[in-house]
């Protein structure tokens, strides 16, 4: 499916793909890079986030996979990452952005000057 | 603090089995791991924490819940897509021909019995059809006699085409899925509208009329 139809994406999901961006990442810490992302200004709950973590597995935007490197209570930790689709959408949602906000620009230039 | 975890754990079993079952264990270790870093910065951080998690609760669970039916309806179309169609008109038929009978035949039946000699329903000379619901020596009880035999040979299909959008909807299929069962409706629709169309026509009348005589 081209990405262009699936965007515009939500603050949820454009957030959540923005910090697997770096790499792959456990719940907790995407909860932690949201909140320094958004500069504190999105905190998800745990139910929000595993919610729209759900969706994005199903619609296989994001993988999920044990990280034997990480084990917390005896288990190798589940980790999250994104998929070749996911980075292709967080890329098309990034430029939909730049040329709205290079738009945007323009237009308050035009009107200052 | 272990006791809002255990409380949060416990809650947990409000989402559905499927989510619960992939996720419940990271998300409380998710909780542990936010209780303990507001922990560090006092019991107000705590507080704050817990009634985040708390407030959000309810709308993610009910969203999981929604999401999980839509989730096994999408299985189901995909699985058993025809089957489930042809299984359905069937049931919602049965249930349409179940209404008809008995909120316009036995009633029917019942009032022609009622109005039956005693006598001549055991001599087995029953006729429901020559008795009419309405007196039809006035004008308004003419045209509610009218009125009623159209109901009558109508609801059949109003009821086959009710009992198939109620049935479709009670098994929570509804919702415009299959192209067959839209065809269906619509032809049910259709077949309706024809007939009440048709008691409109001269033989229409005719025949609905022909035994008021």
């Amino acid at each position: 499916m081209d990405e262009q139809n699936l965007l515009p994406l939500t603050e949820t999901t454009f957030l959540i793909l923005l910090s697997l961006a770096p790499g792959p990442q456990h719940g907790y810490a995407i909860l932690k890079e949201i909140e320094s992302l958004s500069e504190g200004r999105v905190v998800f709950s745990t139910g929000t986030l595993y919610g729209a973590l759900k969706r994005l597995l199903e619609s296989d935007w994001i993988e999920r996979y044990d990280n034997p490197d990480a084990v917390e209570s005896g288990r190798p930790r589940k980790e999250y990452r994104l998929t070749d689709r996911g980075r292709r959408i967080l890329s098309a949602e990034t430029r939909r952005l730049q040329t709205l906000l290079g738009v945007a620009r323009l237009r308050l230039k035009e009107d200052e000057s | 603090m272990k006791l809002l975890w255990r409380f949060y754990a416990l809650l947990m079993r409000l989402y559905p089995r499927r989510f619960r079952e992939t996720f419940a264990e990271e998300m409380i270790e998710v909780f542990q791991m936010a209780l303990s870093e507001a922990a560090a910065q006092g019991w107000g951080s705590v507080a704050i924490v817990f009634m985040r998690e708390l407030l959000d609760l309810p709308t993610s669970i009910i969203r999981e819940h929604l999401s999980e039916q839509s989730l096994s309806l999408q299985e189901e179309t995909v699985i058993n897509n025809r089957i489930a169609f042809y299984r359905l008109c069937m049931i919602a038929s049965l249930v349409g021909i179940l209404i008809y009978v008995l909120l316009v035949v036995a009633p029917f039946f019942v009032y022609g019995i009622h109005q039956q000699p005693h006598n001549q329903i055991i001599g087995g000379r029953f006729d429901p059809k020559g008795y009419w619901l309405f007196d039809y020596q006035t004008t308004i009880g003419s045209f509610l006699n009218v009125l009623a035999i159209m109901v009558m040979i109508t609801s059949p299909i109003w009821s086959v085409g009710f009992g198939l959008i109620f049935g479709v909807g009670f098994v929570r299929l509804w919702g415009w899925r299959f192209t067959a069962q839209r065809r269906l409706i619509t032809l049910c629709w259709f077949l309706n509208i024809a007939v009440l169309v048709f008691t409109f026509t001269p033989l229409g009348r005719l025949i609905l009329t022909w035994h008021m005589d």
